[in-house]
């Protein structure tokens, strides 16, 4: 993707308690298509324990929604490793 | 206080620093201020029925939290960079009008 044609760009990193559950959250994210890839780029990746997502983008507009967007998608990531993780004999044995 | 603490941060054209956003050491919530239902729905007595579950007392629960006040931080500043832009625009065309009238003598009106 030519950057010279989305000039806004946002990193956000969100520290995970470990690194298994920031690939975790990288994979889960990574599927989800971008629906206007001239007009908006999103790249996930872990490093060690931390999500990092970066957005480039053609305006402030689309790199607002796409950041709120993929924030909300990674609260639902969050509160289920926080529920469900670690605890396999508790909700599936 | 949380040691899960996420981190943004914003680059633009325009801009000669980065902008960085992290939640500071307020209270936080997973009720976002930007993340909410409309207030024209709210004060029509409308609830909101996807309203997230308040987070747990975990390291990831206030990390959803500490997200929560970070997403509402960079939709305020984006919002606010959106209103500036649209306000530029807005100037930038009347300033076009009024050159093309004073300067060019074009009368918007005539449609010849």
């Amino acid at each position: 993707m030519d950057s010279i044609t989305l000039p806004y760009s946002l990193q956000l990193e969100v520290p995970f308690e470990t690194a298994k559950q920031a690939i975790i959250a990288a994979s889960t994210l990574s599927p989800d298509p971008i629906l206007k890839p001239n007009e908006v780029s999103v790249n996930y990746k872990s490093d060690e324990n931390k999500l990092i997502c970066q957005f480039q983008a053609v305006s402030d507009r689309v790199i607002r929604v796409a950041v709120s967007n993929v924030i909300e998608n990674i609260k639902t990531i969050i509160e289920c490793i926080d529920e469900f993780d670690g605890k396999e004999d508790q909700y599936f044995n | 206080m949380s040691s899960l603490i996420p981190k943004a941060t914003y680059s633009a054209p325009d801009l000669d620093e980065s902008k960085i956003f992290t939640p500071g050491d307020g209270i936080h919530t997973t009720d976002g201020q930007t993340t909410q239902i409309s207030d024209i729905v709210i004060n029509a007595g409308g609830e909101d029925r996807d309203k997230p579950t308040e987070a747990k007392d975990t390291p990831l629960g206030h990390l959803r939290a500490e997200l929560t006040t970070l997403q509402d931080q960079i939709n305020i500043f984006l919002t606010e960079r959106m209103k500036q832009e649209k306000n530029k625009q807005s100037e930038q065309e009347e300033a076009d009008i009024e050159r093309r009238i004073l300067d060019d003598g074009v009368d918007e009106d005539d449609s010849d």
